[in-house]
């Protein structure tokens, strides 16, 4: 009877530890930021970016990054584009997950991706794949205006509430599929493609202005295998340029630029 | 006996078979390769269940069979919970990498899954205990039972979803009960054992199928698809080889054109989307008899080779959704031969979509036939004009640690022998940066050329580049000059690049998609000329190339690239790191950390407690059963592997290897008394050579599997699937046969002398088969199969050794 009870106890304290331990792994801590932490935080994160921009430039192509792309990215309020329990990480060096199986990029290849695109004040650019609409902000803070598209309504529409929010009036959202681009307003300047694709539509090559600039990303959402650059020449005539967007020689010893 | 024997088969069965719809069902949500962790580690329940039973045994054993039927119950009961609960824990695998916190719902998940495991050990360990002397004959229900699971849920896959089989283990738990009680005789135990069979029916059907229905997770490509506003699920089919689910979505219709050119303008015609376990397939696409709605494939590199000839005869190897045979009739194809590994796929073109389709599979000059590539290559005496390995094909059940046999040395060998003298090989692949792929690809074509006796083999390959594909081809005969012409012309006008060319200079390397180094170039120049070695030397990824006896063609890691590319995580590094490669390393050190708590826990119990009467030695008695359980695992997963060429595809190997190994094994076990007899008989006294004597058994058969296996494929490759089938149990037979008697000879030498050891003996050989499973696919990725089956024979050969030491005082 004694060795019953004691079998008893054991089953009940297994029990227990294993309520505390999936309780430990479905909680996650939210610890309540106000905006000055955002302010320091988000300053860190630019200062981290410049750095692996500083060790990576020559990598990808740039002779200089350009100043105002990291001036907005110190600007827009990243934590406002990801899930509230997130909120925290907004602005550690990595992807995030958003939802519906999207992700919010790692700033560092959001940047990257923003300066590839060389877009001045007056430009009008096109994104395809709002996702949680960071990108559209980042742009919108450098360009006239910005046209963005999302496939998933609900995205989208949180996407759109969200933009307006902040006060981005100048971001137009679409939810729809973005094969056919924006017809009514090209051409346009810059064309981001942030949904990944096995080839480039037709359509969105032809809404490139002549010196106009594509960039659509390749891989994982976790994990950028490359960046694809394209232009379009004056002539029409389309020129790509494929960026690993890290600095890695696959040889050792092999020649550095 | 024969009713616990009952018992046992029975429960065995099902935990084999719930560690097989496990595995299939966990593909589905996850990425295989994490499914395959999640499940090796989960297995660890067995080991724990040893460790339970040896701080427990003296009262489970008391009240037995009632604890044996409410630990079998518990068993059906969990196999079905367990998999609802792991489900509902929320884990993003991509993020790891990112995000060590994952680790925590990742463990809860493997945590979660081990617990049916753990009561299914507990289950035959205390039948193993109770009846300690019959140890071989339980040890025999054990295996056979574990054999027959394996066969029966390969059948059962063919007729019935796999979360089916879950309901099915509720009902196998209470039966196994019911017989358990039944054994008490009348009164309160056959009531309970009455109600209990009047369960069996009942308790499955009462599962929601949404509990237990895999749901890929948010990431996989179909969840993604799916979210799509007016897409739809228009068929799926549930084989053993994967769910294969086919969507359309009319309002933004699915497109798939990989690397298509840039200057190209055309648009695909509808297409439908494939899915195999949730991960994107090519499509199918509609076809209503006009060729110039094709004229989109010829924006693609895989077009190349038809530009170089006149109305060819064709085989496609892998022909999917039929992309490829829609190329080849565009191209005004003679004759196509397609080859499709999945039935279900070509029933999916011929039958639910055949109109959609175009009847392609059922036009005159295109056969279809179904099976592994490499046994059609083997079979078929024709010779064709062009060989085009479809892009899906060459990662078709290819993860960096799964074998796939389509791209390996032999296999470029023999598909360059089937080709007609100005015949083409071609080979389409995703483009990488670095490049690795198609760097791998290029130097096993020339590889296999020199292997043929070609002096210079550059003069035989083609390689061009979009942005996203590659296409190689290869061919007996030098490119001739027109035809060098012909392919920069091709290039020229899609704004492809020419990676290697007979002639090029290098110039024209990096015109189009330019690279900031022209690394693919560089990479071919180096692995065509003089230094190809210093260059692989030098590579920060593996890109030799694999063969039959290591046929991981999508492994490329090298652990001095390691920590390079972790310092460039937060730097855009990532997708450098093949991370799976890793993450096997980390289970296994969970493994054996968790392997060593599990096995000392127990030995620390039983010194304190039971000092008295210790005569067994417990270094030799870990070092016994740990070996067995290491030896046999490294076999049955070498072999495993090994047999995925001979028959066609893992789920065919799957049925036959495993549930041969482990029937005849079972089949050892119940002979080993006759086996041990037979050598106290020569010896006139009690003999400890029995155990040394089935190892050397199992030595010899392996060293003629090793030596022999490779001639025997090669001579009977193009066999019927029934006679390669047959022979494939033959081979393993025999080998099983002597695996089934070591342990059982070693539990045997236990019993007289300490019964309490039995269950730690049975927690340290679980332990070990965990352990063996993750070290298995390591080792076979660093040393190939040879290496898995030598280390395999020296486990056997430790353990021989250890069984001599087994006991102070043998019994006598």
């Amino acid at each position: 009877m004694r060795k019953g009870s004691l079998a008893g106890r054991y089953v009940k304290d297994l029990l227990c530890l294993w309520a505390v331990f999936l309780f430990c792994v479905s909680w996650s801590p939210v610890r309540g930021l106000n905006r000055d932490d955002y302010l320091r935080l988000r300053k860190a994160m630019v200062q981290e970016i410049r750095a692996d921009v500083e060790r990576t430039r020559k990598w990808i192509g740039k002779g200089e990054l350009d100043s105002r792309v990291l001036e907005v990215m110190g600007t827009v309020p990243r934590h406002e584009f990801v899930p509230v329990r997130l909120r925290s990480s907004a602005y550690e060096n990595r992807p995030l997950p958003i939802g519906y199986g999207q992700t919010i990029s790692q700033p560092f290849i959001v940047a990257l991706m923003t300066d590839l695109l060389g877009v001045g004040p007056e430009a009008k650019v096109l994104e395809i794949g709002t996702g949680s609409g960071y990108q559209a902000a980042v742009l919108a803070e450098l360009v006239k205006s910005v046209y963005t598209m999302e496939i998933i309504p609900d995205l989208g529409k949180q996407a759109k509430l969200r933009l307006e929010r902040l006060g981005y009036n100048n971001v137009e959202v679409r939810i729809g599929d973005g094969y056919y681009g924006w017809p009514e307003e090209a051409p346009f300047d810059a064309i981001l493609v942030t949904a990944a694709a096995d080839h480039i539509p037709p359509p969105l090559i032809r809404q490139l202005k002549p010196r106009g600039r594509m960039v659509l990303p390749v891989g994982d959402p976790f994990a950028t295998q490359q960046l694809i650059l394209v232009e379009k020449g004056d002539d029409g005539e389309i020129r790509s340029r494929q960026i690993l967007p890290v600095r890695f020689v696959p040889l050792t010893g092999g020649p550095h630029p | 006996m024969r009713r616990w024997g009952l018992c046992v088969s029975l429960l065995s069965g099902a935990a084999l078979a719930y560690e097989l719809l496990l595995l299939r069902l966990f593909s589905i949500v996850y990425p295989y390769h994490l499914a395959f962790l999640i499940i090796s580690l989960a297995l660890l329940g067995i080991g724990a269940s040893g460790t339970f039973l040896a701080l427990t045994r003296r009262w489970l054993i008391r009240h037995f069979p009632w604890t044996f039927s409410a630990f079998a119950v518990a068993f059906g009961l969990g196999v079905a919970a367990s998999f609802a609960v792991a489900q509902k824990i929320p884990f993003r695998p991509k993020e790891l990498p990112w995000n060590l916190a994952q680790a925590f719902p990742l463990m809860g998940i493997y945590l979660t899954l081990a617990v049916p495991f753990f009561l299914a050990g507990t289950v035959v360990g205390l039948a193993l205990t109770r009846f300690a002397g019959e140890s071989h004959r339980i040890y025999r229900f054990d295996l056979l039972g574990a054999g027959m699971g394996a066969l029966g849920t390969i059948l059962f896959l063919e007729i019935l979803p796999p979360y089916e089989g879950l309901r099915l283990h509720s009902g196998i738990g209470l039966l196994v009960a019911g017989i358990g009680l039944w054994a008490l005789g009348p009164g309160k135990a056959r009531i309970v054992a009455l109600l209990a069979f009047m369960l069996v029916p009942v308790v499955p059907m009462l599962w929601p199928k949404q509990w237990i229905e895999p749901r890929p997770s948010q990431f996989k490509a179909l969840s993604l698809v799916l979210r799509h506003p007016d897409a739809r699920i228009l068929a799926e089919r549930w084989s053993p080889m994967g769910w294969l689910v086919v969507v359309d979505n009319p309002s933004a219709p699915l497109r798939y054109v990989p690397g298509m050119s840039l200057t190209c303008t055309e648009e695909p015609p509808r297409q439908l989307g494939v899915y195999l376990d949730g991960e994107r397939l090519g499509p199918i696409t509609r076809f209503q008899g006009r060729l110039e709605e094709l004229s989109f494939l010829d924006c693609q590199t895989a077009s190349l080779p038809y530009h170089l000839l006149e109305q060819p005869e064709v085989l496609v190897l892998g022909s999917g959704g039929g992309m490829e045979v829609l190329r080849a009739l565009y191209y005004g194809a003679r004759r196509i031969d397609a080859v499709e590994e999945d039935p279900q796929m070509v029933k999916l073109v011929q039958g639910a979509f055949v109109d959609f389709s175009g009847r392609i599979y059922a036009m005159d000059n295109v056969k279809v036939y179904t099976g592994g590539m490499r046994v059609f290559l083997s079979r078929s005496l024709r010779r064709y004009d062009l060989i085009q390995i479809s892009l899906e094909a060459s990662y078709r059940s290819a993860g960096a640690f799964q074998a796939s046999y389509h791209l390996t040395l032999e296999a470029l060998q023999d598909a360059l022998s089937h080709l007609r003298n100005r015949g083409i090989l071609a080979i389409t692949q995703w483009a990488q940066l670095p490049p690795r792929q198609s760097l791998r690809l290029l130097l096993t074509a020339v590889t296999a050329l020199e292997r043929q006796g070609i002096d210079r083999p550059a003069e035989h390959v083609a390689l061009i580049r979009s942005w996203r594909t590659t296409t190689l081809l290869v061919r007996r005969e030098p490119f001739r000059s027109h035809e060098v012409q012909k392919i920069r012309d091709f290039c020229t006008h899609r704004a492809f690049d020419l990676v290697h060319l007979s002639g090029m200079r290098a110039e024209e390397a990096n015109r189009h998609n330019r690279l900031r180094n022209p690394s693919y170039f560089l990479g071919a120049q180096a692995l065509l000329g003089e230094d190809r070695e210093e260059f692989l030397q030098r590579y920060k990824f593996q890109i030799r190339p694999v063969t039959d006896q290591r046929p991981f063609f999508l492994h490329f890691f090298r652990w001095r690239t390691l920590p390079e590319i972790l310092s460039l995580k937060g730097r855009g590094g990532m997708s450098l790191l093949e991370w799976t490669y890793p993450l096997l390393g980390a289970a296994l050190i969970v493994a054996m950390a968790s392997g060593a708590v599990l096995i000392l826990l127990p030995l620390a119990f039983i010194r304190r407690r039971e000092r008295a009467d210790n005569v067994v030695r417990s270094g030799a008695l870990v070092v016994f059963f740990l070996s067995l359980g290491v030896g046999f695992l490294f076999l049955e997963m070498a072999f495993f592997q090994r047999f995925i060429l001979y028959l066609g595809h893992p789920v065919l190997s799957a049925s036959v290897v495993i549930s041969t190994f482990l029937i005849f094994a079972g089949a050892g076990s119940g002979w080993s008394r006759r086996w041990r007899a037979l050598f106290e008989k020569r010896a006139r006294s009690r003999s400890p050579m029995d155990i040394p004597a089935a190892a050397l058994g199992i030595l010899i058969w392996a060293i003629l599997l090793l030596v022999g296996l490779p001639h025997f494929f090669r001579w009977t490759l193009g066999f019927p699937l029934f006679l390669r089938m047959g022979m494939g149990v033959l081979l393993i037979a025999p080998l099983g046969f002597f695996m089934g008697m070591p342990f059982p000879l070693g539990l045997e030498r236990l019993a007289p002398v300490s019964v309490k050891h039995i269950p730690w003996a049975w927690g340290i050989n679980g332990c070990a088969s965990v352990v063996a499973t993750i070290l298995a696919s390591l080792l076979a990725l660093q040393v190939g199969f040879q290496g898995v089956i030598l280390s395999a024979m020296a486990m056997y050969g430790m353990a021989a050794g250890a069984s001599l030491f087994l006991t102070k005082n043998p019994p006598g």
